[in-house]
């Protein structure tokens, strides 16, 4: 005999009590999981922008700011143009280690894997030398991207390996990394294959393809040298552009992830702190069916500690049986409805790596027992000190 | 209360000890009075101003009307209810002037409580309610392991529930589970057994089987007991009768 074999049976004895507990621990351990994942997806959706944008500025025509952050995040094609002059003065800024221009030419439809349906891909023209995105990709795997050839995001694919764009068939080359972005859904094509394109008759450019011109220039900048100041000397060295700093240029994203992750954490404390609330009822009200049970091992010899201890051990054990079994409910959940849970969020939903998940399914379980040992600490603090009266 | 016209009520508050009996008094009661709060300004004073001696291998017992203070009153003896006003003294040591530690292990290595209602742990088995108080001992005074089951088997066997170790609350009779708190009031051999209305809502035949037991017990183990009781037929076994009412005790006197 010992007080776990104790609790265990009281717990098993009090079925309906303690699967109350376990609901609340379950939700408690649900919500933290899930709207860490939620949070968790919106900042690497920035993060993930950011790194596969692979400049420290992104130069854009003056009062395009935002016309800039559109194009890269939905899909849309912008419409201001810098010429190829604008694009060699931006490369000659002190501070600039390289300037690249990359030209969004179109919306294009693509046929959607999943489904029989098509969805709009970006088609983005760049050049492969001087590229600082694709460019390096291609590199590291030891490829060139010649004429008629395409680079795709992840979510595009063809059985074929074949694309085709404005009735011209280009080979699919390969895919990039996944960023869980709309760069996911873009095609990258050569300035010499855009060129090709566009004389397509069915060509619908959002804007005129002239040479060397283009709707956004990545800088990168020296390494010793300051991202601000370089802003600050494109302004004075290039008329008519906008160099964004890697920080600002998501910055209205950033304001929208950080409101979502803003209501998840409403959410959570809410959820929380209403299962605290309820738990802490329910062990008022068992404390007070409990009364008998407890001047019984009073009477036994049971000091008051240990009447603590066996209610706070019963309520840890609920609360630990609850967090798994919350945990085992969120964690397929989670992965088997990412794409219905990223679509109505309209953001990437991206389930944890292994031990990721494990670091926050222990937190998760670390924060729910001792929610639930807090919240059952008063009634059984109480319970106690109460005198063990047993009256007639 | 009594049926029996033969006897009497002696009025009296300060209930020393059988005349003849000299011996140091095991649980000694001084002007205890225990009042409970029903609100903000009414009280009720369930025992008022009793004192009590009870001396090593007496059987007292207590009756009186339901509401008379009589569990209260056990309860005060086992050091489970601090007394509102005066003292409760076990071998001449005061309860309330122990720690809780020290007063739970009072009450596990000196004291055995018979309770009124059913009061086996559900989720435990008849070998494991009995095995119970030996989770609370001290360590140095702990019965572990072979030993301790031994002696729950023991037990259960003298109660006639060899064949019931591994039965649930549940699957026993009312009368079997009475045996089996008796059973586990004895596990630490205690000096002094407290037992309220042990043989309520039992048959004719299991009262007189388990008021047998207490006797027998009572002599081979020369164990003090105090028995609360509504039944005043079993007054004949004890060796002293008191009578509770409205809070106070009064002895009964066999003319």
């Amino acid at each position: 005999m010992n007080l776990l074999r104790l609790a265990l049976g009281n717990i098993r004895d009090s079925a309906f009590r303690s699967s109350l507990v376990l609901l609340c621990a379950a939700l408690v351990v649900g919500f933290v999981l899930t709207t860490t994942m939620i949070s968790l997806g919106a900042r690497r959706d920035v993060e993930e922008s950011e790194a596969l944008l692979g400049a420290d500025l992104v130069v854009v025509s003056q009062g395009a700011n935002t016309q800039a952050e559109t194009a890269l995040y939905m899909g849309a094609p912008e419409g201001a143009y810098m010429s190829g002059d604008t694009v060699r003065e931006v490369a000659t800024v002190r501070g600039v280690r390289a300037a690249a221009a990359q030209f969004f030419l179109a919306s294009v439809p693509v046929p959607d894997p999943s489904s029989s349906d098509a969805f709009d891909a970006l088609l983005v023209a760049f050049d492969p030398e001087t590229d600082l995105t694709i460019g390096p990709w291609l590199a590291d795997r030891g490829q060139r991207l010649g004429a008629n050839e395409v680079i795709a995001g992840a979510d595009i694919s063809s059985p074929s390996g074949h694309i085709e764009v404005f009735g011209s068939d280009l080979v699919l080359k390969g895919n990039l990394t996944r960023t869980g972005t709309d760069l996911d859904r873009a095609l990258f094509v050569s300035t010499e294959t855009a060129r090709t394109l566009a004389q397509g008759e069915t060509a619908a450019l959002a804007g005129p393809l002239s040479e060397g011109a283009a709707t956004t220039i990545l800088v990168k900048v020296d390494r010793d040298a300051d991202a601000h100041e370089v802003a600050l000397q494109i302004i004075q060295d290039v008329p008519g552009v906008s160099p964004i700093e890697a920080p600002g240029l998501f910055r209205s994203l950033r304001a929208e992830m950080r409101g979502l992750i803003d209501v998840s954490v409403v959410v959570l404390v809410s959820a929380w702190l209403l299962s605290v609330v309820i738990v802490g009822l329910i062990f008022a009200v068992s404390a007070n069916e409990r009364r008998r049970e407890v001047a019984v091992l009073r009477a036994l010899g049971c000091s008051r500690p240990f009447v603590f201890r066996l209610l706070l051990t019963e309520a840890s054990l609920l609360s630990l049986a609850g967090a798994l079994f919350g945990i085992a409910l969120v964690a397929p959940g989670a992965y088997l409805w990412r794409e219905q849970i990223a679509g109505a969020l309209e953001i990437p939903f991206f389930v944890p790596s292994a031990m990721r998940l494990l670091e926050l399914a222990g937190a998760g379980i670390a924060l729910t027992i001792v929610s639930v040992a807090s919240a059952a600490a008063v009634p059984a603090a109480r319970l106690g000190l109460e005198d063990s009266t047993i009256t007639e | 209360m009594s049926t029996q016209g033969e006897e009497q009520m002696a009025s009296a508050t300060n209930l020393a000890q059988n005349p003849g009996d000299k011996k140091q008094p095991v649980l000694a009661l001084q002007e205890v009075t225990k009042t409970y709060s029903l609100g903000r300004q009414s009280t009720v004073e369930a025992v008022r101003g009793i004192s009590l001696s009870v001396a090593e291998g007496e059987f007292v017992m207590i009756t009186g009307r339901s509401g008379s203070g009589k569990t209260t009153l056990l309860n005060l003896m086992a050091g489970l209810t601090r007394p509102t006003s005066g003292s409760v003294l076990f071998n001449g040591e005061d309860l309330w002037g122990l720690s809780d530690r020290q007063r739970s292990t009072h009450r596990n290595q000196r004291v055995g409580f018979i309770f009124q209602f059913p009061s086996l742990i559900g989720s435990l088995t008849a070998i494991e309610n009995i095995l119970l108080p030996t989770m609370f001992a001290p360590r140095d005074r702990r019965l572990d392991g072979g030993p301790a089951r031994q002696r729950a088997e023991e037990l259960l066997g003298i109660v006639g529930l060899s064949d019931k170790l591994a039965a649930r609350p549940r699957q026993l009779s009312a009368g079997q589970q009475k045996r089996a708190v008796i059973a586990r009031a004895l596990m630490n051999e205690p000096s002094l057994l407290l037992a309220d209305e042990p043989t309520a809502d039992l048959d004719e035949r299991t009262e007189q089987e388990i008021v047998a037991f207490l006797c027998e017990v009572q002599k081979t183990r020369n164990l003090t007991i105090v028995m609360v009781t509504h039944a005043g037929e079993l007054l004949r076994v004890a060796t002293r009768a008191l009578e509770m009412s409205e809070g106070t005790l009064s002895e009964r006197i066999h003319s």
